[in-house]
């Protein structure tokens, strides 16, 4: 999911930035009785007990941390965006959920907002579609160039269109929730951001939700406010549908995650990821002993793992969702889903089984994301692999991952990346699994549940 | 603002965002985190003590005057170092909504009097290498010479430096009997080998396992350009 880091609120403008210190203070102080009021008394100081307890002192702690983030910088952006979360049915940052079930009731038809929400002057909403080419290239332009917000990042994901067909268009998907904005005048796309049905299963309760993925909004219009007004709208459209929960993920830390994944690569080809500086040789490192440490077997070791073909499908399926009730939130994958998923589509999903005498008992699957390398001489591209289920019953974890690593090397992958979810870490240090600088927040909407340990999620988001 | 105090300050941006966005619990660490940060961004404390029944207050207070007079950079340097120790990756995390994630990068860098001349060869330090003096063929404390990691880095450039300029010895056996053509063989580094070759490099020098580095050559194309030299 993509975001400005930059959402202003409806009251701060870049001017009131340069206004003097003073100014700044008053309206940070206003800014922090908007919060309170917000929250339904939830951090309200004037209803505080006589007796000060930690509570209390925690709570106003979050007050003046709230005072803080009104300074500039990063710290400035993430009070606003802040601002914005507290409006939407999120837990608070500092709130202890100890039950779970939604934060507010379902709306009924006439409670939902009839019409689109109103976008700033010039631009102008349109529901894309995909099937079109043009517009499949137009969102794949958009999201190549804005996803990763960061000017100075040296990748930047470069989902392919046919990838993101397969991402957006799964069973059930619906046209009105691939939602762009455009350019009055010149029709150009400058912002998206897409939800597509799931059923998930969170603690004991499964639920109809969506997953909200790519919001994106184009670096020219982040100081515009278009990203909540895009959230906003995506709700509204979902809601229409009678669904009321969304999951979603995102590298911040926002109100509130349900549970905080790492990154962890394998390099594939050492000698690339540290040319283009993906990865890197420590002082007392060599290179010589870098490509041995990382060298992989010939061949795959495992009897019996293959590609997984359709008539593994039912068979697979069962595999996978007698494993997934282990986690504590993971999706419930119909037959049709489940295909959809799974079947390997050359570029996209990788699927492998473990079958001998006719039983399939082991699963890995991964799909393909390569990134655009920026300002490097001879290299353009970068290659990756991400995991996505993996289940293990006969093939030991270590053994079965490696032939994935193998699988994918073989396919020309240049690096293999894992969140430490789900038994990930069972593998991921003894195949050499590198630590990554990057987090994966999760995150539900309208759903509050007791924190989730990264090695009881069981959902991956492309 | 020089290079330094603006690493400081984007470092302390970054702890500060992350506290604004943590669920910390314990309140001893919150009030003195609260006394670092106003020290940090207004210095010492100048405003009145809170009378007595504003306990929060005065909590907050004691916990920014015990401060006294420390600089604005230590003030920083201090929280940062107490964001450390809820969050140790602080440093490495890379903070957005979308992100590549990378390989995390966690070394702490040499400061420029630690460095040797094979510091400065990986990190390709063309004017440090250019004007140093001293014995080229020096073995470290990795028990390889200068020319060892030019080869094992892939730099071409600094590998010239080192043989034209400072007349490093091309057949100078590393402590496990490699030469820098063992190196730039098993990284499969096609232009250092054939630059080694062509300034005398022998090719059936074994190490200590008895391998020359014709037979570390796992590349056919590789192995062939060696052989026929």
């Amino acid at each position: 999911m993509s975001e400005t880091p930059n959402i202003p609120d409806d009251h701060q403008t870049n001017t009131e930035l340069n206004q003097t210190k003073k100014k700044r203070n008053k309206n940070r102080k206003n800014s922090v009785k908007v919060e309170q009021s917000d929250t339904n008394g939830a951090v309200e100081e004037t209803k505080m007990p006589p007796t000060i307890s930690v509570q209390d002192i925690q709570k106003a702690m979050e007050i003046f941390s709230l005072q803080q983030r009104a300074a500039k910088t990063p710290a400035e952006a993430l009070h606003k965006q802040y601002k914005f979360w507290y409006t939407q049915p999120v837990p608070k940052m500092t709130e202890t959920i100890l039950n779970d079930g939604p934060i507010e009731e379902d709306k009924t038809i006439d409670q939902i907002r009839n019409e689109p929400f109103t976008l700033p002057e010039d631009f102008q909403w349109d529901t894309l579609s995909l099937d079109d080419p043009f517009v499949l290239k137009e969102l794949y332009t958009l999201l190549n160039e804005n996803y990763v917000e960061d000017e100075d990042s040296m990748f930047r994901f470069d989902y392919q269109p046919h990838f993101l067909k397969w991402a957006l268009q799964p069973p059930g998907w619906l046209k009105e929730w691939h939602v762009g904005v455009r350019v009055v005048k010149s029709n150009k796309l400058v912002g998206f951001i897409s939800a597509i049905p799931a059923l998930l299963k969170v603690y004991n309760k499964s639920q109809k939700m969506v997953e909200i993925n790519f919001l994106c909004v184009h670096k020219r219009l982040r100081s515009k406010r278009v990203a909540p007004v895009l959230i906003r709208e995506i709700t509204r459209r979902v809601n229409q549908t009678g669904i009321f929960q969304a999951v979603y993920t995102a590298g911040i830390v926002l109100p509130k995650p349900i549970g905080t994944c790492r990154y962890w690569h394998r390099s594939l080809n050492p000698k690339k990821l540290i040319d283009v500086k993906f990865s890197h040789l420590s002082r007392n490192m060599t290179m010589q002993r870098t490509l041995k440490l990382h060298k992989l077997p010939d061949s795959i070791r495992t009897p019996g793992f293959r590609k997984l073909t359709e008539k593994d499908l039912p068979q697979a399926r069962k595999l996978l969702s007698n494993y997934m009730k282990t986690f504590d939130l993971s999706p419930m994958f119909s037959d049709e889903e489940f295909k959809h998923w799974f079947l390997p589509q050359e570029g996209i999903i990788d699927a492998y089984v473990v079958e001998n005498n006719n039983k399939i008992t082991d699963l890995v699957s991964f799909y393909t994301l390569p990134s655009t390398i920026m300002h490097h001489p001879t290299y353009r591209t970068l290659k990756a692999a991400y995991s996505f289920y993996n289940v293990s019953t006969k093939t030991p974890w270590i053994e079965l991952m490696q032939d994935a690593l193998i699988s994918a090397r073989d396919a020309n992958f240049d690096v293999f990346n894992a969140l430490d979810l789900m038994d990930n870490k069972e593998f991921l240090e003894p195949l050499k699994f590198g630590v990554g600088d990057g987090n994966l927040q999760y995150y539900l909407y309208n759903w509050k549940c007791p924190e989730i340990h990264s090695s009881k999620i069981g959902l991956i988001l492309q | 603002m020089d290079f330094n105090s603006k690493k400081l300050s984007d470092q302390f941006d970054k702890a500060v965002s992350f506290i604004s966005g943590s669920n910390l619990s314990d309140v001893d660490t919150q009030l003195k985190l609260y006394g670092f940060y106003k020290q940090a961004i207004e210095g010492t404390c100048t405003q009145p003590k809170p009378p007595i029944y504003d306990l929060k207050g005065r909590k907050k207070w004691y916990a920014w005057s015990e401060m006294g007079s420390m600089s604005k950079e230590e003030a920083m340097t201090s929280y940062i170092n107490l964001v450390k120790t809820i969050n140790p990756n602080i440093e490495t995390e890379k903070t957005g909504w979308v992100t590549v994630s990378t390989f995390a990068n966690d070394e702490i860098p040499l400061s420029e009097n630690e460095k040797t001349i094979s510091d400065w060869v990986k990190e390709g330090d063309l004017n440090k290498i250019k004007t140093f003096i001293g014995d080229i063929n020096v073995h470290d404390c990795m028990g390889m010479a200068p020319i060892h990691w030019a080869s094992d880095r892939g730099d071409l450039k600094i590998l010239r430096i080192l043989v034209e300029n400072h007349s490093a010895d091309v057949n100078l056996q590393d402590n496990t009997g490699q030469t820098a053509l063992h190196y730039a063989v098993s990284c499969s580094h096609e232009e250092i080998c054939k630059y080694l070759v062509s300034m005398g490099a022998r090719i059936n020098i074994q190490d200590e396992d008895g391998f020359t580095a014709l037979e570390m050559c796992l590349d056919e194309k590789l192995k062939s350009l060696l052989s026929m030299n």
